[in-house]
């Protein structure tokens, strides 16, 4: 059964919308993300218009984050000052993301810094992940291996606007959260992504917040992040299909089930290595066709 | 779906007789009608056939061209070059009156019985569109180039086709095409021209249209979407934390 897609508008089969929603699920909830990074390719992958794949997808990942929060906020695994502090920033990054959006669309070069964006941002990310977790599964095979001290102290703590987060156990400047969480809304509004694949590993390693703490937090800022997108995008360039995200929501929550019942039975660093080679995978790809020489040089957009 | 294009058929058959019978008291005549009066754009939309018909007088020996022609509207072209490596749009020429829609069916190749400057006179071809750029600096290489690779994209999309061979005659009297329409046609107003060819020469002509419109839940949305926009995206908002939290209620025992 075919369904016309009223903002998307594309036909496509309920099935094919259903089951990737589906298959990206499963491969987040094995791996605990979000997967708006496959989403938003394999949408524009099919035909979807950029635009309405960036902004979709944003709607549904506002769904996905809330159904994720409540486990970590039940436990107690957010810290909703410092959740605060980066929504703010946050909220001016998607804001400004929005506002490129749109102008790169009008000049024609939004596809080239979508796929740049992927490609710079997915590829060192993937590049640090294969790495740690190559090295990880190495040090289990040697026992005795020392980790290395979790943060240092270096410039970023000599910053103005100090501010304590009690649940994060930490006393630093409130401008670090915030140009960071702001870097990654810019990102998100562009890729169409939640951005939590940049924001935890910098939450951890940037911040120093302690691990159990960031998926929560993280999730946390990400639903107020994507709402800003999917309002701003809904009012300036009517590209939020419901229908589109609710079908793929749909999918995405069954598919996480399963995703999670392989993930328990995979180890740690298993999991990562084999998430970074996912994202490796994606990040190449989009660069290949990038580079490849075009089937055609010229290419057609219908402006209306 | 097939039982509307039967009943249509039949329909236009018993007209078809009727015009037939009346013709030959007419000098040249042409009638044509297609088999839907609208298409509807509705939520399980995926394409539309419908078939255009009609009569003419004595096209035994002759050639008959259907032109079918959707809203037009801006179109980008865009030309990717090599930057260090990478692919980049580079010279864009904007279209301010390209169809979003051109099929065109004819009995056989239109270069067999029509000659360039004939089907510039007649406006027959995605040549003969009369496209006019938009951009203040046209490409030196001169707009042919942008034509031809307009036209290939949009008949890669479906948008755009040339049928020789589309439009059949049934004893010099009926003709008839079949038209199908992709899912990605844009609403608004196809216009339906048919000529009737001799010998290089236009003996006769009929017009005809159709409204493609969208129809239905799908339509309401759209139109929610765009008139009440802010509303729209509050709803959307909405609409997604009620449903993450209810696919967390859902699966918090597993």
């Amino acid at each position: 059964m075919y369904i016309y897609l009223p903002i998307a508008e594309v036909s496509m089969h309920i099935a094919v919308v259903i089951g990737l929603g589906g298959g990206i699920g499963f491969l987040s909830g094995m791996f605990g993300v979000g997967g708006g990074f496959l989403m938003t390719p394999m949408l524009i992958f099919l035909g979807v218009p950029p635009a309405v794949a960036v902004s979709t997808e944003a709607n549904q990942i506002v769904a996905s984050s809330v159904s994720g929060v409540l486990a970590h906020w039940r436990r107690g695994n957010v810290d909703f000052k410092m959740g605060a502090v980066l929504l703010t920033g946050g909220l001016v990054g998607s804001s400004l993301g929005v506002l490129l959006f749109s102008i790169l669309r009008d000049i024609g070069q939004i596809d080239l810094v979508i796929k740049l964006s992927y490609v710079v941002f997915l590829g060192i990310i993937g590049a640090l992940m294969l790495m740690e977790s190559v090295r990880a599964i190495m040090r289990t095979r040697q026992p005795g291996a020392r980790r290395s001290k979790m943060h240092q102290h270096n410039w970023m703590h000599g910053l103005p606007l100090k501010m304590r987060f009690r649940k994060s156990k930490l006393y630093i400047s409130a401008l670090l959260p915030f140009f960071l969480a702001a870097f990654v809304g810019v990102l998100s509004a562009i890729m169409g992504v939640g951005g939590g694949f940049i924001l935890v590993p910098a939450m951890i390693y940037l911040l120093g917040m302690p691990t159990y703490v960031v998926i929560g937090t993280s999730l946390f800022q990400i639903i107020f992040v994507t709402a800003n997108i999917t309002l701003l995008q809904s009012v300036q360039t009517q590209t939020v299909d419901f229908v589109l995200a609710g079908l793929l929501l749909f999918g995405a929550v069954i598919g996480a089930q399963f995703g999670a019942r392989v993930g328990v039975k995979l180890r740690g660093e298993q999991l990562r290595g084999l998430l970074a080679l996912i994202v490796l995978m994606v990040s190449l790809k989009l660069g290949f066709d990038l580079i490849v020489t075009p089937e055609d040089v010229f290419s057609v957009e219908i402006l209306k | 779906m097939i039982s509307k294009a039967l009943l249509a058929s039949l329909f236009s058959s018993l007209t078809l007789l009727w015009i037939a019978v009346l013709a030959p008291t007419f000098a040249n005549t042409l009638v044509a009608d297609l088999s839907l009066e609208e298409v509807a754009i509705t939520t399980d939309f995926n394409g539309e056939s419908l078939l255009l018909f009609g009569a003419v007088d004595n096209a035994q020996e002759d050639d008959i061209i259907v032109e079918f022609k959707g809203p037009t509207l801006k179109i980008a072209s865009r030309k990717k070059e090599q930057i260090s490596g990478i692919w980049v749009n580079r010279q864009a020429v904007n279209w301010r009156n390209a169809p979003s829609f051109y099929h065109l069916f004819s009995t056989r190749a239109i270069s067999d019985f029509l000659s360039p400057e004939q089907q510039r006179e007649l406006a027959i071809g995605y040549r003969n569109l009369g496209l006019e750029p938009q951009t203040a600096s046209l490409p030196a290489e001169g707009l042919n180039n942008w034509i031809e690779a307009l036209n290939r994209n949009m008949v890669e999309r479906g948008l755009w086709f040339q049928h020789d061979g589309g439009v059949s005659i049934n004893r010099g009297v009926l003709f008839r095409a079949p038209v199908s329409l992709p899912a990605n046609i844009l609403p608004g107003d196809y216009d339906v021209r048919v000529l009737h060819i001799r010998n290089g020469q236009l003996i006769a002509e009929d017009r005809t249209s159709i409204q493609v419109a969208k129809r239905g839940a799908g339509a309401f949305i759209y139109r929610v979407a765009h008139d009440y926009s802010v509303f729209y995206g509050l709803f959307a908002i909405a609409f997604a934390v009620l449903a993450g939290w209810v696919a967390a209620a859902a699966f918090r025992k597993t």
